[in-house]
């Protein structure tokens, strides 16, 4: 005869339902993880210039950040070095996703494994390497716009291509192979199968990978820190310079906006891999 | 399409020497045939025999190290899939999951570069075929299996292609859907005159659709027939075994005063009647549905007796499948037709029964897998 006490001992470590503790556990740890960031987002309204106590809601800072040129200046090339490099990455990822998924060639594992290199390299050396890179090539240095940001978008293509070959690579895997024997059966050139097939069973992928590469082609600092010069900072480089000189509710407001993105983003990205998951 | 019936004994689909190896294992061997037009062709054989690659090979999605394959007296061996004039329904169905049923079948005919009213009166008059209509506005996961089938054979047959090639396409049916469909296969293949090649691994449905009938075995074929002559006349042991079950009687030929008889140990020696094939390399065997079985000896001419005793019953309603073993402890399988009400009773009754049958019933068979190219 098992005793009560047993019983109640003979829980699994899974069932997380049924133990009280690890329920304030997980409250504590969602607060640990998210009061920075909500503190960051308040303090952005606040009417002071110390980021210590509430004096009052305000959108003063949001203005001043906003009248501040080099800010929006280098809000601005974020936007385009992230849109630039996604734009080529997909088309990139997309190309590099098919050529795996349908063909099957010498050392073909050992090219799927290099594609990891980007991401699990660390970015420090992955920064430092594009540093030398760039100027081993005597890579030009551009004044105009948007030719200065030459160096930051190939960098940048360069970490998030991979991202984007693996999410298709991974929806290609599912496309069944006798659809396309049956579309060539049915007459169809391989134009048209990639037009009527392919392209409609990999667009969710498509969206949500090209999204992914938006993202962190737009919060990237460290590449980004060691191929940017003077004349094209991104945000997250400019709101690093200006925390040096103090951090005033204007690197709030910066932050806040950059954040807004990057949320509206990925709520985009979870909604479409949603319905990726419901069209199998 | 008019000189179809003009050139009914033309072959549609002629193969040569056909040969295709996956890694070191055969798949196809050496296959010759000839499929003519209007035929109901089936391909039947094993899993494993080769018959969905020979299919694939006449449809261009798998391509042949040696052999020729002409459609409609055109070489199509090198062509790829798309423009060789057959169309196929596969064992998946391989509907577009994306698309409604109206669009699976626009799909081909856009290809095909006909008017916008044309592709719709063909949609229309193809789904009434197959009573598919009402549901030309569904998606593949909204359609049960059948239903898919039946998209599937739509989207072919609009294509209006010289053959339709269909592999194992009632196979995840269940069997009243397949036995209602099998009938509905054949009469659309009637109506349509398009030459169907069929693969299968299912006798009944070969046997009960078919024109003619290929037998396959580890990538070769064994014999190619109508229905009928490869049930009743089999030349191949293959075919004897695959086809229905069969009671081989062992024993040797032998020439007695001019007169080749069959020596066997239950029987004695049988006279053959018309005995054509090589008798040295043959074996003599009887189905067991031509075995009757009696309470008493039968004194009729050409009629063989012999004693037994019912050692296996297997009951399926309207027939009997029943193993005999005889007085010379030898098995042979007999189905016995429930034909009254008392059938089994009476038969339990007894303790031994005879079974009789008749010497023109007895097949003869080559002994060995001969391969014929």
């Amino acid at each position: 005869m098992i005793s009560k006490k047993q019983l109640i001992l003979r829980r699994g470590p899974l069932e997380y339902s049924r133990i009280k503790w690890l329920k304030y556990f997980t409250v504590l740890f969602f607060i640990i993880l998210y009061a920075p960031i909500i503190n960051l987002i308040i303090f952005s309204f606040n009417d002071s210039k110390l980021n210590i106590v509430w004096r009052g809601f305000t959108l003063k800072y949001y203005l001043k950040a906003f009248q501040n040129e080099t800010l929006i200046l280098s809000f601005i090339n974020s936007l385009s070095i992230a849109f630039v490099s996604t734009i080529i990455s997909t088309i990139i990822g997309v190309l590099a996703a098919i050529c795996l998924w349908k063909f099957n060639f010498k050392l073909k594992n050992y090219y799927e494994l290099s594609l990891l290199v980007p991401i699990i390299i660390p970015e420090i050396c992955m920064g430092v390497a594009m540093l030398i890179f760039f100027n081993s090539v005597n890579w030009p240095t551009f004044i105009n716009w948007p030719l200065n940001l030459s160096e930051i978008i190939i960098a940048h293509i360069s970490f998030s291509f991979p991202f984007v070959v693996i999410i298709i690579r991974a929806r290609l895997g599912n496309l069944n192979k006798v659809l396309i024997e049956a579309s060539k059966d049915l007459g169809a050139t391989e134009w048209t199968i990639l037009k009527y097939i392919i392209f409609p069973f990999i667009k969710p992928a498509l969206i949500a990978s090209s999204l992914l590469a938006f993202i962190i082609s737009l919060d990237d600092f460290i590449i980004t820190f060691f191929t940017s010069g003077p004349n094209n900072i991104t945000l997250p480089v400019k709101i690093y310079s200006m925390v040096r000189f103090g951090v005033s509710p204007e690197i709030n407001a910066a932050s806040t906006i950059l954040i807004m993105v990057v949320i509206i983003s990925t709520i985009l990205i979870v909604n479409f891999l949603k319905y990726e998951n419901n069209s199998k | 399409m008019t000189n179809k019936e003009n050139t009914i004994s033309s072959p549609c689909i002629s193969i040569n020497n056909l040969t295709k190896h996956f890694g070191n294992s055969v798949a196809v061997k050496n296959v010759s045939l000839d499929i003519y037009k209007n035929e109901f062709f089936a391909i039947l054989g094993p899993s494993g025999c080769g018959k969905t690659t020979l299919l694939r090979l006449i449809a261009g999605l798998e391509v042949q190290e040696t052999g020729e394959i002409y459609i409609s007296n055109r070489d199509y061996s090198n062509s790829p899939p798309n423009i060789r004039p057959v169309n196929m329904v596969f064992q998946s169905y391989a509907l577009f999951p994306h698309m409604t049923v109206r669009k699976n079948i626009e799909f081909g005919l856009k290809i095909d570069g006909l008017s916008k009213q044309i592709i719709k009166d063909k949609i229309i008059e193809v789904l009434h075929l197959v009573k598919m209509y009402d549901h030309i506005d569904k998606y593949p996961n909204q359609l049960s299996g059948g239903q898919k089938q039946r998209v599937a054979l739509a989207r072919a047959i609009t294509k209006n292609p010289d053959v339709i090639l269909l592999d194992e396409p009632l196979s995840a049916l269940d069997a009243n859907l397949r036995r209602e469909m099998q009938v509905e296969l054949s009469n659309l293949q009637k109506s349509l005159g398009i030459t169907f090649v069929l693969v299968t691994h299912d006798q009944d449905e070969a046997l009960s659709i078919a024109s003619r009938i290929a037998v396959m075995n580890e990538g070769r074929i064994v014999e190619i027939s109508t229905p009928d002559e490869i049930y009743e006349t089999p030349n191949d042991i293959f075919t004897a075994n695959f086809i229905g079950k069969i009671n081989i009687l062992e024993g040797n030929f032998k020439k007695i005063d001019d007169v080749v008889v069959y020596e066997t140990q239950d029987f004695g020696p049988i006279d053959i009647p018309n005995n054509k094939n090589n008798p040295n390399s043959s074996v003599i065997g009887i189905r067991p549905e031509k075995i009757s079985i009696r309470k008493n000896y039968s004194k009729k001419k050409n009629d063989l007796s012999v004693k037994g005793k019912i050692i296996e019953w297997n009951y399926y309603g309207n027939i009997n499948y029943l193993i005999v073993k005889t007085s010379n402890n030898r098995d042979l399988y007999v189905h016995m037709q429930n034909k009254t009400k008392s059938s089994i009773k009476d038969l339990k009754k007894e303790p031994f029964i005879w079974l009789t049958f008749n010497v023109k019933d007895l097949m003869i068979i080559k002994k060995n897998t001969t391969q014929r190219t």
